[in-house]
């Protein structure tokens, strides 16, 4: 097996976490075997030219099949879109110190582009870890809840 | 699963692909790509298909002739499957005999 071949089924495997849990769990092993022999064929046949048509391939599958499948995790969606708001609403701050920066000369207390672009940057991280914080604490919260709930349920019948 | 529609062109290949004798997922891949070389299948594609046909009970997994250290998962329509599959391509035969009428009489009309 020559290294390229090695290398593309290592980052393979590293990209198939992108994909629905139980499609990993059922078919993992049989979607890297077949990614193999495919990857395998495909170079003997065509060189790299093929190699690089699997390539484009699984990468295509992989935004249309694993994408979608993380967006309808909550504690991916919520941090991403709070943080997508975050940028949208704060990004004009940003914009207005490039502009104010292009037309005067700053004194030494005014702020840079760069230090908006810091502060921009640290409020969207924020965001994200708290919106991340507060659906891991919403699932845990609804999972102590589910537990006491089927305890309570599962005492035997009389 | 129910067939509320026309097939989607992976499920429909797929099962094409079947009519041939049971395959492993590999071999459906090549057979697929045999069938329509315009359809852009991999694995995940391949397996994903595999996954709701499984569950909806239009192919199931069978063993395989191989003895080696992995034996390989082998998939075989079902009859529910075939059944589904030849209504599909009633459906497509009608719509050809109708898309073909339909440019004769465009034809005709044209002279």
């Amino acid at each position: 097996m020559t290294r390229f071949l090695r290398c593309s089924l290592r980052v393979y495997r590293s990209l198939l976490i992108v994909y629905p849990d139980d499609l990993r769990r059922d078919f993992g092993a049989e979607i890297l075997e077949a990614f193999a022999h495919d990857l395998s064929a495909e170079c003997a046949a065509r060189g790299i030219k093929g190699g690089i048509g699997v390539w484009r391939t699984a990468l295509r599958e992989t935004i249309r099949i694993g994408l979608p499948a993380w967006v309808q995790i909550p504690a991916v969606a919520v941090p991403a879109i709070a943080s997508a708001m975050a940028l949208v609403t704060q990004s004009p701050l940003l914009i207005l110190t490039v502009q104010r920066q292009a037309r005067l000369s700053s004194g030494p207390g005014d702020a840079t582009p760069l230090d908006a672009l810091f502060a921009l940057a640290i409020e969207v991280a924020v965001t994200a870890l708290t919106s991340f914080a507060a659906v891991y604490r919403w699932k845990r919260a609804s999972l102590i809840s589910l537990d006491l709930g089927s305890s309570s349920c599962s005492k035997p019948a009389i | 699963m129910e067939k509320t529609g026309p097939l989607q062109p992976a499920t429909f290949l797929v099962l094409l692909a079947l009519t041939g004798g049971d395959r492993h997922g590999y071999g459906i891949m090549q057979d697929v790509r045999k069938l329509d070389p315009a359809f852009e299948i991999g694995p995940a594609t391949l397996y994903t298909t595999i996954q709701r046909l499984l569950e909806g009970g239009w192919i199931k997994e069978v063993s395989g002739p191989e003895s080696g250290e992995r034996r390989r998962r082998y998939y075989r329509i079902t009859r529910e499957g075939n059944s589904v599959l030849h209504a599909e391509l009633r459906r497509m035969e009608s719509m050809v005999r109708k898309s073909k009428a339909m440019r004769l009489r465009a034809a005709e009309a044209a002279l």
